[in-house]
């Protein structure tokens, strides 16, 4: 009858007393935060905006048309889990330092990561909710901040860049192998000048990413050849590969350990593509003259026979990121006459016989796609790329100019080695010029089109104020380009004036309204002190 | 009746002195005495046979005289000493005329008066032709039955008015001497109706006694002890084996459904080998585990996996005043186990039971044809907007069936159900033991395949079970040893069997056009969903195996008159291995060949094996005396408890062959990860029983209780009760009244208590284990270094300040007993609240982190308990009812000041525990709903809407009712509580009718209020991808159909469907089942006797045949929440025999 009979620990877990004292503990916490980094809905938050559509009603589709309510599950689950990581990075940076007789630099690569990883948190959470409640350490049932009102979005913006700041001076600017993934200082700086230029501070984003840029650590991935854009998001572009010096931040993926769906989604044989791209994206691919569409010489709208036409002439980009007839793709039958799997896409497929991959808008994505994943589900390893040096280098050209400082030199060092990398022809300002561009807007369709797929174009809008975009029907190719063979299967598919097809229309976006996520009714009802953003009331 | 039970009951209740009685034939005992004392006997032969019984005479002393003169008297036998040496026996009577013989007072042991000589000595034989043989007295000789013929041993056999008695033996069958021609016999036995047969002239008395079905005589298993029914002050709710024997029971958690007031039983699947029936005493009463305490021979076990031929008797206590000597396990009630043990002084009774029969499907989906399918597909998109898929040339092509491989026709839960799977179970056990020793020894084997095709679901269970008893030891000591072991196995396809994976639940979301098999034979495959026939066949499998062995040894020892100590140790060990291996399935394009898709990179095989020990140490102090009518009882106890679980789980990828599934032999991706935890408690407990000349009734009970599950400080927590009874037919107001001609038995009972509860909202480990450390734990994380790597964090918030959940009990009860007991009723009324409920309130998620259990909540459940039973015996007929209503009323009060949770299941103050919350609606809209555009068409509602319908709400669509009258639908102002979904008034009727050698019985159960929910595809159609239409979605709103059930298709948006949870959609979950018939014949013994078969029975009996419900058609009205996916509930018909050889 001891006294302490009663006294059963844990049996697997730590106490905490007990915990926080070796660097391999610290590493530990530091990757139990790294769960929190996000993956692959970052491409799926393409889908929030007018590159990508998969008709059929989803939470991001709902988003995106700006039908849906405060009950929609994506906003509650974005809320609590971006607050489950950040508590976790807040746990580890209260308690890191009760470990003794650690190199410096080890602790402060530790802190860094942790620091820019709730950085990152409260960076979605503000993009999307706007006020938002800082919580910068462990809060506890009854604590009184737990009922707190939300911080204003202007003092949430400048805690992340300063944190950024802190976190850039702590990491260190690369790692070995075995630390492949971690966070580093250009992850810090970079991802600084993206949140800067979303909050209209573009000398301090022009500052962040011209510290990447100095950091001469990241390069424009050209192992392939012409086909390096492409092959960026495929298997030979993950970092584990180590051609790629392009990627800033990605989250890595391994077979059977940790897998996405993502090329399957993209060309599914037997279904409809998860991610068809819109016409609109289509159309702000340039022509290989560096002009617009609706300008170039070299396309003819009217003059267009059939479906291949659309691609002829188009920047480089648009063919790597968008198939093209005589690719090589995963979704077996395509829309040719014929029902047989083919390795080589034609035509698009609009029958769902479950002999391919069928689009809604006549369009499939290559990008991201890698052709040998297509076949199982949800056993793709690629990196999911949440950062590049490709975005760096137009946040910089973006900030330039947004501070009408931009010039031909500033091009030449971002933009056109965007463009060199393809094989496209320049952006030349005087150009432009001449041709009536704004190159504020050409900056703006780089963009698109450089970083298309890449889950950036949402936010791009909402930072552009260019929600009316949202509210435009989606479209899709021309409905004189399908087959005679395939129509009966796009007939009840309506068109708008220039013969296009309407994929999805009765959407809306209210100004400012839109412009913010309503607070999820789950939160408002648990604390109430939360309030509701504006006509969401 | 006194007969009854100081007799050789079978009933061990009586514990040890029972069994000291001993019977035997007169001529034994006088042998006995002959060598021991060096006397002879003279004696008429036949009464030589006679069995007396003993009692704890041992005639080893000197005076054997008054010891003998004391086993005989009530016999009606008398003592003469003829010499110093020599004693004469003779029937009361016999020697009247000669000696005038007025023994008024023979247990003195006075002067014997000296019986001439003339009796033959007893080695001698009889006195054949004798002058006595003129006396009347014949001998009788006969054989007692009980329910299904079964022969009853030691029933009790008196000559009415004369003490004269005797007891039948192993076979039931007994002799007897009557004096007269007009002597009655009686016949009583526990747990029957005593019962009056005249005897005049026959020489042959068979006789069939009638179960005593409202059992108030009968003892009842309580916390560490039994008691007499009519000595219960608490609200004890019992069932023996008769009530059991002879169904088709797959487990006990099943068999216990509707027998047992109070006690409720879900049960809703008829997958084998599981026990998915959920036990329910007196409702919900808190959030968290709400499971009963479960004792089997005192230490706590689980009953599902238990063998129910092995089961004696099962106990549940109620209220409060019952279960507190439990305190701090018995928040949800207990149920008490006791399983059988040997007979003393028993021949060896061999005996097999078992049965084969056939299970088949309760209901499946009915699904459409490929071409209805499709036409409602395009309906659907052309709803929404959405091109249409399909053209009439594709319809075509299935009609005509032109392109089988991609245009088939399958009905796809037909293609995976068989229309009927055996079942069976055999037992055999073997039951006897002498004086000193008994021993029950059985081996049951049940075998239950599954109606899957692929036969990839099946699940044997083998159950051993030896108990020992040993009595007597050193004279003071009785032991009592019970082992037990279990092992089960349960195998289903790789995938398992969840609500939303596996493939049931695959087989409502492939599509009808893709074949089972293509015509080149290879599996057909269609995209979207796996082919849930080639999961269930070639997935691979998913195999539980469990070992446990249950042992339990006691000791009870006899230190003083009414004062023993028992010390109890036992313990359950449980070794448990989940074998999963999953076989890659690789689909072909028909035509060409070329790969089209495969679920997995490679084969895996994933290991997880469990251990779990648990160790139960119990000490308990009896003491028992009375004062003149003051009886007392006392009992004082110590118990202590130990677990452990322990598990770890390996996988690996990549094996060579998929027929050798070895770790050794795979060679991708092994990974390892496992869990532990460990609890102990320990408690002091105490009672008083008093009562006064059974009439006035108390008892007090107080357990105090320590958990580690609580901080040092606050582990302790202290639980009493008092309840109170009194039999009013014992005052002599009432016993004196004409009352007394219909009213047998009358008794009120009041009880009021406090109990605990320790466990916690379910969760992981460390937080039910050890909710006030805070702890990190390993937790995934994204792979570095393109290795797998694993963090460490904390999870969930820890709570100090936890302590013991309390519920208190009020019971108010009768137990009434009419017309000789053959009419029985009995009521409970209670109020049970139950406080510092640990809940997981929920809190605002900026706190990050999982939310500790916190006392925070108080939920009141009120119910009440009707049970009201007859039996009868008209001349060969024997029949009885037995009926049951109860219900309880399940409220929140208090949620310690948390807001509510409004989910679809609410936890809110004033609303039952998880209650449908949701929209209230108003039908289908009609196009007269609307306003339409004269120029454009376009028809706008004339009704609310969310806002986020804008623009698509048409006719057809559901129509929400605004509740808060602001014009518009939202989900925090417009949605309330729509249902509850705790089945109110559970009831139950049993029937049964004997006659001759034949016996039928049945019984209905049922739910009279219950809401239940099928959500997605379970129920709708075209709302996500693969919900495939069903028969009755032929009657959805089209502009032809408008007095539709179903809303109009709306291809993938889910506004009009569960998704939005309303009352629409709310299912009645009431229902009357005929859970089960038996017809049962049991061959005349003259037949059988002579095989050494003392009975053989055969019977077929009927599970589940007929159910009246309005409940959705496709499942069964006790799954109250499906999506579909769940196995399904089976009828099953067996055929079975049960035999005893001696």
């Amino acid at each position: 009858c001891s006294k302490d009979f009663l006294d059963r620990g844990a049996l697997d877990a730590v106490t905490n007393e007990s915990f926080w004292e070796t660097e391999a503990q610290l590493e530990q916490a530091v990757n139990g935060c790294y769960a929190y980094l996000k993956g692959k809905n970052v491409v799926d938050m393409e889908k929030l905006a007018d590159n990508a559509i998969y008709p059929p009603m989803s939470d991001y589709l709902a988003i995106s048309t700006g039908n849906y309510d405060f009950t929609l599950g994506t906003l509650n689950s974005e809320w609590a889990n971006q607050y489950a990581g950040i508590r976790r990075c807040n746990h580890f940076l209260e308690n890191y330092r009760k470990a003794q007789g650690i190199r410096d630099e080890k602790m402060n690569q530790f802190a860094g990561e942790v620091r820019f990883l709730r950085a990152f948190l409260y960076s979605y959470l503000s993009f999307f909710f706007g006020d938002v409640p800082l919580v910068t350490n462990t809060l506890n049932i009854g604590d009184e901040q737990v009922y707190g009102p939300r911080t204003p979005r202007a003092q949430v913006a400048d805690f992340i860049l300063q944190q950024l700041d802190s976190a850039a001076a702590e990491l260190p600017v690369s790692y070995d192998a075995a630390d492949l993934g971690r966070i580093t200082k250009g992850a810090a700086l970079g991802w600084k000048s993206r949140v800067a230029l979303f909050y209209g501070k573009y000398d301090v984003a022009e500052a962040a990413a011209k510290a990447v840029m100095d950091l001469n650590e990241y390069h424009l991935y050209t192992a392939g050849g012409a086909n390096s854009y492409n092959e960026l998001f495929s298997h030979k572009g993950r970092l584990s590969a180590g051609a790629n010096k392009e990627t800033i931040l990605a989250r890595l993926y391994l077979i059977d350990v940790a897998t996405h769906n993502m090329s399957r989604e993209c060309q599914v044989p037997d279904q409809t593509s998860r991610f068809c791209p819109t016409q609109s994206l289509v159309n702000t691919y340039l022509c290989t003259d560096g002009m617009p569409i609706e300008k170039s010489p070299l396309y003819n709208e009217g003059a267009q026979q059939e479906y291949a036409d659309v691609f002829e002439n188009r920047d480089p980009r648009m063919a790597q990121t968008i198939l093209a007839p005589g690719a090589e793709w995963g979704g077996k039958d395509d829309g040719d006459q014929d029902a047989a799997p083919s390795a080589i896409f034609n035509l698009p497929k609009f029958n769902s016989d479950k002999k391919g991959c069928v689009t809604a808008t006549g369009y499939y994505f290559t990008k991201y796609v890698e052709v040998s994943a297509v076949g199982t589900y949800n056993k793709d390893q690629n990196d999911i790329h949440i950062m590049r040096y490709a975005e760096v280098l137009l946040n910089y050209a973006e900030a330039r100019e947004m501070q009408g400082k931009l010039t031909q030199a500033d091009l030449d060092m971002t933009i056109n080695l965007l463009r060199d990398r393809v094989g496209m022809h320049h952006m030349i300002l005087s150009e432009l010029a001449a041709w009536g561009l704004n190159v504020r807007e050409e900056i703006r369709r780089e963009r698109r089109v450089e970083l298309a797929l890449e889950g950036q174009r949402y936010f791009d809008i909402l930072r552009w104020k260019q929600g009316s975009l949202l509210a435009e029907d989606v479209k899709g190719m021309k409905k004189a380009f399908v087959p005679g063979y395939m129509q009966p299967y796009v007939e009840s598919v309506p068109v708008d004036a220039d013969g296009y097809m309407i994929v999805n229309s009765n959407r809306r976006f209210v100004d400012p309204k839109n412009y913010l996520w309503p607070i999820p009714l789950t939160q408002v009802q648990r604390n109430p002190a939360l309030g509701q953003n504006p006509g969401w009331e | 009746q006194d007969f009854a039970t100081a007799g050789t009951a079978m009933h061990h209740v009586y514990g040890y002195q029972a069994q000291r009685k001993q019977l035997q034939t007169l001529g034994e005992v006088l042998q006995r005495i002959e060598k021991q004392h060096d006397v002879s006997f003279i004696c008429r032969s036949e009464l030589l046979q006679l069995k007396v019984n003993t009692g704890r005479q041992d005639f080893r002393g000197k005076a054997f005289v008054p010891s003998l003169l004391a086993v005989i008297r009530p016999y009606g036998l008398k003592l003469k000493q003829i010499t110093a040496q020599q004693f004469a026996i003779s029937a009361t009577g016999e020697f009247k005329p000669q000696e005038g013989d007025n023994d008024r007072n023979p247990g003195n042991g006075a002067a014997l008066p000296l019986l001439r000589p003339g009796f033959s000595a007893l080695h001698s034989a009889a006195l054949a032709g004798s002058r006595w043989s003129r006396i009347q007295v014949r001998r009788i000789t006969g054989m007692v039955r009980g329910a299904g013929n079964i022969p009853l041993p030691g029933v009790t056999v008196t000559v009415k008015g004369t003490g004269n008695g005797t007891v039948t033996d192993a076979d039931g069958r007994f002799e007897i001497n009557v004096p007269g021609n007009d002597a009655i016999l009686l016949f009583s036995y526990v747990g029957y109706l005593p019962k009056e047969v005249p005897v005049s002239d026959q020489q042959q008395v068979d006789v069939v006694l009638n179960e005593d079905m409202r059992q108030l005589n009968q003892v009842v298993v309580v916390g560490y002890g039994t008691q007499k029914k009519v000595n219960l002050t608490g609200a004890v709710a019992s069932v023996s084996e008769k009530e059991l024997a002879g169904r088709p029971i797959t487990s006990m958690s099943t068999a216990l459904q509707g027998l047992l007031p109070g006690l409720t039983a879900i049960n809703n699947t008829g997958f084998p080998g599981a026990s998915n029936a959920t036990l329910r005493i007196r409702g919900t009463g808190t959030t968290n585990n709400s499971n009963p305490f479960i004792l089997i021979d005192g230490v706590p076990g689980d009953l599902n996996y238990l063998n129910p031929a092995d089961i004696e008797s099962v106990s549940v206590l109620k209220d409060a005043a019952s279960a507190a000597i439990y305190g701090s396990r018995a928040a949800n009630g207990v149920i008490l186990i006791t399983t059988k043990r040997g007979k003393q002084n028993q021949q060896p009774v061999l005996s097999y039971n078992g049965y084969y029969g056939i299970q088949q499907p309760y209901a499946k989906p009915k699904m459409l044809g490929a071409a209805e399918y499709m036409e409602m597909l395009n309906e659907a998109q052309r709803n929404v907007n959405l091109p249409e898929t399909y053209t009439e040339e594709d319809i075509q092509k299935v009609k005509d069936g032109s392109d089988p491989d991609f245009f088939a026709n399958t009905n796809w839960p037909d293609a995976l159900y068989k229309s009927y799977a055996p079942q069976q179970q055999h037992n055999v056990s073997l039951n006897g033991g002498s004086r000193d020793l008994t021993y029950y020894l059985s081996y049951g084997r049940q075998n239950q395949e599954g109606l899957v095709t692929g036969d990839n679901y099946w699940a044997v269970r083998n159950n051993a079970r030896v108990r020992l008893n040993a009595l007597r030891l050193f004279d003071i000591v009785d032991i009592d040893a019970n082992l037990g072991y279990i092992d089960r196995t349960r195998n289903q396809p790789a995938g398992q069997t969840d609500y939303n994976s596996g493939p049931i639940y695959s087989s409502l979301t492939m599509s009808p056009l893709n074949p089972v098999k293509f015509t080149n034979g290879t599996w057909g495959y269609g995209g979207g969903s796996s082919n849930p026939v080639a999961m269930a066949t070639d997935g691979g499998y998913d195999q539980f195996k469990s070992q446990e062995v249950t042992g339990n040894v006691s000791a009870k020892v006899h230190i003083w008159k009414n004062l023993d100590f028992t010390v109890q140790y036992g313990t359950n060990i449980i070794n448990q291995r989940n074998a999963a291996f999953s076989r890659k399935i690789d689909y072909y394009y028909p035509d060409s060949g070329d790969f089209w898709y495969t679920n997995a990179t490679s084969n895996q095989l994933a290991m997880r094996d469990h251990t779990g020990r648990m160790e139960n140490l119990s000490t308990v102090l009896n003491y028992s005396f009375s004062l003149q009518r003051h009886n007392f009882k006392a009992l004082a106890g110590y118990q202590q408890e130990t677990y452990r679980y322990e598990s770890f789980y390996a996988s690996k990828q990549n094996f060579p062959s998929d027929e050798v599934p070895v770790f050794s032999l795979g060679s991708d991706n092994p990974n390892a990860t496992g869990d532990a935890y460990q609890y102990a408690l320990r408690s002091w407990f105490g009672r008083l029983n008093y009562d006064f000349d059974e009439k006035y009734l108390l008892e007090l009970n107080v357990r105090y209780d320590g958990s580690s599950r609580y901080a040092p400080d606050r582990r302790y927590g202290t639980f009493p009760s008092a309840s109170a009874g009194w039999r009013f037919t014992q005052e002599n107001f009432i016993k004196n009244s004409s009352v007394t001609r219909w009213l047998s038995e009358g008794k009120l009972r009041a009880s009021y208590g406090s109990l605990g509860n320790q466990y916690g909202a379910d969760g992981v480990a460390y937080s039910e284990w050890y909710p006030y450390l805070e702890v990190l734990t390993g937790v995934s994380t994204m792979p570095i270094g393109q290795e797998l790597t694993r963090g460490m964090a904390q999870t969930t918030l820890a709570n100090p300040l936890l302590r013991w959940e309390k519920v208190n009990m009020l019971n108010l009860g009768i137990d009434l007993a009419f017309f000789k007991n053959r009419l029985t009723f009995s009521g409970d009324w209670f109020d049970k609240r139950t406080k510092d409920i640990q809940l997981k309130v929920p809190q605002p998620d900026v706190l990050g982190l999982q939310v500790p259990d916190q006392n925070a909540g108080e939920v009141s459940n009120k119910g009440w308990e009707l049970s009201l039973g007859w039996t009868d015996q008209v001349n060969e007929v024997s029949y009885g009812f037995t009926t049951q209503l109860s219900d309880v009323r399940n409220k929140m009060l208090n949620l310690g000041g948390a807001p509510p949770v409004l989910d679809e299941r609410i936890l809110q103050v004033g609303y039952p525990i998880d209650a449908f919350y949701g929209y209230r609606t108003d039908g289908l809209a009609q196009e007269s709903d609307f306003t339409k555009d004269p120029s454009t068409g376009r028809l706008t509602p004339n009704f609310p809407i969310f806002d986020a319908d804008k623009g698509k709400v048409a006719p057809g669509d559901l129509k929400y009712r605004d509740l808060n009258g602001d014009g518009i639908i939202t989900a925090d102002k417009d949605r309330e509580v729509i249902g509850d979904a705790f089945p109110r008034y559970t009831y139950s009727f049993r029937g049964q009718l004997g006659w001759k050698n034949l016996d039928f019985s049945f019984f209905i159960q049922g739910v009279g209020k219950g809401n239940g929910y099928i959500n997605s595809i379970g129920l709708h159609t075209f709302q996500a991808f693969g919900s495939y239409p069903q028969e009755v979605h032929r009657d959805r709103w089209t502009p032809e159909n408008t007095d539709a059930w179903y809303p109009r298709f709306t291809y993938l948006d889910s506004r009009n469907t569960t998704a939005r949870q309303s009352d629409y959609w709310l299912q009645n979950a009431a229902y009357l089942r005929l859970k089960n018939i038996q017809l049962g014949y049991t061959l005349p013994a003259r037949w059988t006797s002579r095989l050494r078969i003392q009975q053989l029975r055969m019977y077929v009996s009927a599970d589940n045949l007929f159910t009246k419900t309005d409940y959705f058609y496709a499942y069964d009205p006790e799954t109250i929440i499906t999506n579909g996916g769940t196995y399904p509930q089976v009828k099953t018909f067996v055929f079975g025999l049960n035999i005893n050889f001696k």
